[in-house]
């Protein structure tokens, strides 16, 4: 038997391109796909709607957009 | 008129193939399973070997009691600026614990792990690292995992 995984995404169209099974994309830049550095409630909320995904998602290839929003100053 | 039928015509333009989706289905509530992180964003213990950013196609483990502190990143190919300011924002090794303590979840993976993705030896990623990596996992006695990278 599998471990079930999710993967959260900053470009879930590649995601989707590589067959991941679950995805939950929250709008973040690539290398802050957790949320925003330093912003314990963003990060936390992100990683507690993932799993809650984890265990939502019944079809396969799924993406799940998440409602947080980072946009990096680089 | 006659129509010419020519065989084995490939297209010019590169078409990428979508793999087959593989799926492990859940079989547990969440706040009685063992979470592991996996990334791709070259996460390490600061005292283990930084990866080669020309491409490496190895993987470091990292303990589910570490010190966020004691974790950095060696990766070429993403801007690395927030992750050196918060390891969490790639690798929440803390938001896990702080779900497990609330009782979200039952505890984060003795073992998780760190790669450097984006690149390299793809046939090696495919065929070593990730079985490996799926190995260590199950060893552990992980229920799921959370993936970040891309």
């Amino acid at each position: 038997m599998g471990i079930p995984t999710i993967l959260i995404a900053a470009l879930p169209p590649v995601a989707r391109q590589n067959g991941a099974p679950r995805v939950a994309a929250p709008k973040v830049p690539m290398g802050a796909n957790a949320g925003q550095p330093n912003n314990r409630e963003m990060q936390t909320n992100i990683v507690r709607d993932t799993l809650k995904s984890l265990e939502e998602i019944e079809t396969p290839n799924t993406i799940v957009s998440l409602p947080y929003e980072y946009v990096a100053k680089i | 008129m006659c129509a010419a039928i020519v065989k084995g015509l490939q297209s010019e333009v590169y078409v990428p193939i979508t793999p087959e989706v593989v799926w492990a289905p859940v079989t547990k509530p969440l706040s009685e399973m063992v979470v592991a992180l996996v990334t791709g964003a070259g996460v390490h213990l600061k005292s283990d070997k930084r990866f080669n950013l020309a491409g490496d196609s190895s993987y470091r483990i990292i303990p589910g009691d570490t010190k966020s502190a004691d974790l950095m990143v060696s990766h070429g190919g993403y801007d690395n600026s927030d992750v050196n300011k918060d390891i969490n924002c790639m690798f929440p090794i803390d938001r896990i614990r702080e779900l497990a303590k609330e009782g979200f979840i039952k505890e984060i993976s003795p073992v998780n792990i760190g790669f450097m993705g984006g690149g390299g030896d793809v046939e090696a990623f495919t065929e070593v690292t990730g079985p490996e990596i799926a190995q260590k996992i199950k060893q552990a006695g992980a229920d799921a995992v959370i993936l970040t990278a891309g």
